[in-house]
């Protein structure tokens, strides 16, 4: 430095100014050291040992670290965490609903990862029913370095089904994992927004050529709600006769003309019952709704069972001396009938004098049947003979002109009847059984709370059905009036798969007899969508 | 700015370069229809995630090749533009790898970190693009040990010209000759401090404001002294600054490369994603 000696101070202070800013290497090394202990050796220890503390502790150098909470680790966790994989089914039961929970009714608690010293790895928040095992990552992670698998997710979703049976058929394609579709913590309401919108979304992949994934399938082809839907299957018994031990139900595509029909052994003309013009009660004239007989369930999924006792009986009442009394046969079996008819004549001939309830006669209403002259309903208590004649005569009235066979099917049968009973002795009939109720389109549960804005009629063509056995169900033109397919159109509801149909579908069993109750078979179907 | 910046290098090659990355990224991200949500751990996601570990770890390796003078992989000016360029499409990869999803936790924290380091990159660039003397290291094309040469020049001048002035005037000398360049630690920054070349100026311009020809050259002198200082310490200051700016550059671009050790263990461990390899290493040890 021409003629300077480095004593020089400017050239000492100008090469001391030249020199970066010192701390930097050392700032370097404390983050680094800090970020990947905090972040990266703490968390993986804690998780690699799990709530095995005392494993922690032994640890030779960072053991120290973990010496109080090791003690603590352990009072905290003892007796308590009965692992979920070990949990015993919980009401295991016919997997109609194929959505059964393991009792987890004894799973305390969680155990956190030691200190949750992971918590920070926690890439968002659990479902809001996956939050109770928040702290607990083993409980879906049961392995390191893998995915979440399957059984882990079974351990507490029992009994989820297939979206076809394995046996029937076994597509590559259906051999996805359940968090292929179900990713959880995407935020606590997440899971079930997948349900809705995620559900469906490849169905074409197969169902776009159903054939070629399983020739022998009755499927047809599906791509789109708007144009590539086939009309709609209804289930409907196909063999055996009502009540008459197990039936098979099928489905069966309703016709491009005509009505499908499915017997019932009940004669209800709907068409006569909610005519414009009104129909005979005792109270006169009235117009019938649907909703009289078709009263919603708890959910206002589904309609509960109509019954003689709320919906008919009313007007169809049973009475024995109509013109005499309010006295009404019990709407029951035939013994039951013919008991109450024998001991009520019995009393007739015995004491000389009807018994009459305790009200006013109230008015009945005469079943005119067609093609039969119009008549008074008849009276048997001053005709002559014994009790056991004018019981006899009135069961032959009721069963066969006024009451029963309003509605049944009824036909007399060689006797005697039941041994014991007052009425053994009377003329004997059978009263065919009417078909039980049943789930029509298994693989789409509508629900009509979603649908309260239509009219029953829009859908359903009860105002021209004559037949009980005429199959109600609305072909598909009638929802496309207001559902589009996958794309948007202006108007109308973009409806892709998911919107009626679910992914994991209950295997369907044949019906047993006596039949479930709607409401049990609807939930059972109601559950097959997530 | 410079002919050819450091940002122009090779007719904007890493640019165009950086374009193509960022938007192939945004077009393979717009394109995609992920079965459930756009995250991470989507085929697109860890395609994205790949991508900006690479770059992660490529661009703080611009770190050993700015100090291994031997190396002739590229100049380093090229790896400068490269490392800027590329720099500003990890901010589009790594935003696309989140599929937006932020949380409290240690992946958004990686993020974060990330773009604070992006952020001071871009604003270093700025400060090197407004100074370009901050590149070159020269100040008026002169080094700053030239300048302290000058300044010495100047000192020994100073002494020539006070050798038959009085001792007060000596003292003013001596006094301007041993100033510091920069006052202590805060003095690099621009702040206010004494400086004995000022004193000596304005003493020397009331002295010879009555008429002393040979305090006047002196005065010169010392006003030519001043001027360099001031040269001097406007540059020392700029440098602090870009100093500063390194200090969080640096070391939180280290502290980066733990974070986001931990965020590539921490999502293979507890498994979230959706593609790849299946199949446990290790199973849990139910005591």
């Amino acid at each position: 430095m021409s003629g300077h000696t480095p004593e020089d101070p400017i050239t000492l202070e100008v090469r001391r100014l030249q020199r970066p800013m010192a701390g930097r290497r050392l700032l370097s090394w404390l983050l680094f050291a800090a970020g990947g202990l905090v972040f990266l050796v703490a968390p993986l220890l804690a998780s690699l040992h799990g709530g095995d503390a005392a494993a922690l502790r032994d640890l030779p150098v960072l053991g120290a670290m973990f010496a109080d909470a090791a003690v603590q680790d352990e009072a905290r966790t003892l007796g308590r965490r009965p692992d979920p994989h070990a949990t015993p089914d919980f009401a295991k039961g016919d997997a109609a609903g194929s959505y059964q929970l393991a009792d987890l009714s004894n799973y305390q608690a969680a155990a956190p990862t030691l200190m949750a010293l992971d918590r920070w790895w926690n890439p968002g928040p659990l479902a809001s029913a996956h939050q109770p095992w928040a702290n607990d990552c083993r409980v879906c992670h049961s392995a390191g370095f893998a995915q979440v698998k399957d059984a882990d997710c079974l351990s507490c979703h029992k009994a989820v089904s297939d979206h076809v049976d394995r046996k029937v058929v076994h597509d590559a394609r259906l051999d996805v994992r359940c968090a292929t579709c179900h990713l959880d913590h995407q935020g606590a309401f997440a899971l079930a927004e997948q349900n809705k919108h995620a559900a469906g979304r490849d169905c074409a992949d197969c169902h776009g050529d159903i054939k070629k994934s399983f020739a022998k399938t009755e499927t047809q082809n599906v791509r789109d709600f708007a144009d590539e839907h086939p009309n709609f299957r209804v289930q409907i018994a196909q063999s055996g006769e009502p009540g008459a031990g197990v039936r098979e139900l099928r489905r069966v595509r309703l016709p491009a003309k005509g009505q499908l029909t499915e017997p019932s052994n009940l004669k209800f003309p709907h068409d006569v019952h909610v005519a414009k013009k009104g129909i005979s009660s005792p109270e006169g004239k009235v117009v019938m709704k649907c909703a009289n007989c078709h009263e919603p369930d708890a959910n206002g999924v589904d309609y509960k069972p109509v019954n003689m006792k709320d919906h008919c009986q009313s007007c169809h009442a049973l009475k024995m001396e109509p013109n005499l009394s309010n006295r009404e046969v019990p709407h029951g079996s035939v013994t039951e009938v013919l008991s109450t008819l024998a001991e009520f004549y019995s009393f007739v001939g015995s004491s000389g004098s009807v018994p009459r309830g305790p009200e006013p006669l109230t008015k009945t209403i005469a079943i005119q049947r067609p093609g039969e002259p119009d008549r008074a309903p008849q009276s048997f208590v001053r005709t002559g003979g014994s009790a056991q004649g004018r019981a006899s005569a009135a069961a032959v009235e009721l069963f066969e002109k006024t009451s029963c066979v309003i509605c049944h099917e009824v036909s007399r049968v060689a006797g005697p009847g039941k041994a014991g009973t007052p009425g053994r002795d009377l003329p004997q009939w059978k009263i065919a059984a009417i078909a039980p109720t049943h789930v029509w389109m298994p693989k789409s549960p509508f629900s009509h709370a979603a649908h309260t804005s239509a009219k029953c009629e829009s859908c359903h063509a009860a105002t021209e059905s004559k037949k009980s056995s005429d199959v109600l169900m609305p072909a598909i033109d009638g929802c496309r009036d207001c559902h589009a397919g996958a794309k948007p159109v202006a108007d109308k509801i973009v409806s892709n798969c998911s919107l009626c149909h679910g992914f994991h579908i209950p295997v369907a069993k044949p019906e047993a007899s006596p039949a479930k109750p709607l409401q049990k078979v609807a939930a059972a179907a109601a559950g097959a969508r997530p | 700015m410079l002919q050819e910046s450091v940002l122009s290098l090779g007719g904007f090659r890493y640019l165009k370069l950086a374009a193509l990355v960022a938007l192939a990224s945004l077009i393979a991200y717009i394109g995609d229809d992920p079965r459930t949500v756009a995250y991470g751990g989507t085929v697109l996601g860890y395609a994205l995630g790949i991508i900006g570990a690479l770059l992660i770890v490529w661009l703080i390796l611009f770190g050993a090749r700015k100090r291994s003078y031997r190396s002739s992989l590229g100049t380093v000016q090229g790896w400068l533009s490269a490392h800027i360029w590329l720099g500003l499409s990890l901010l589009v990869v790594a935003t696309l790898h989140t599929g937006f999803q932020f949380g409290t936790n240690l992946h958004t924290l990686a993020y974060a970190v990330m773009v604070v380091v992006i952020v001071s990159g871009i604003w270093g660039v700025t400060v090197y693009m407004r100074n370009p003397s901050l590149m070159s290291g020269l100040v008026g094309g002169k080094s700053l040990q030239q300048h302290g040469v000058m300044l010495a020049e100047l000192d020994a001048e100073s002494r020539n010209l006070c050798k038959g002035m009085g001792d007060d005037i000596k003292q003013l000398v001596e006094a301007s000759a041993h100033t510091p360049i920069v006052n202590g630690l805060f003095g690099r920054f621009g702040g206010p401090g004494r400086c004995s070349t000022g004193v000596a100026v304005e003493a020397l311009k009331a002295i010879g404001l009555r008429g002393d020809k040979a305090v006047r050259d002196l005065y010169a002198v010392q006003v030519k002294r001043q001027a360099q200082l001031q040269r001097m310490r406007d540059f020392l200051r700029v440098k602090a600054w870009t100093d500063v700016w390194l200090m969080f550059h640096v070391p939180l671009s280290v502290g980066l490369i733990a974070l986001l050790a931990a965020h590539i263990v921490a999502v293979l461990f507890y498994y979230n994603g959706n593609v790849l390899f299946d199949g446990s290493t290790f199973s849990w040890s139910r005591g």
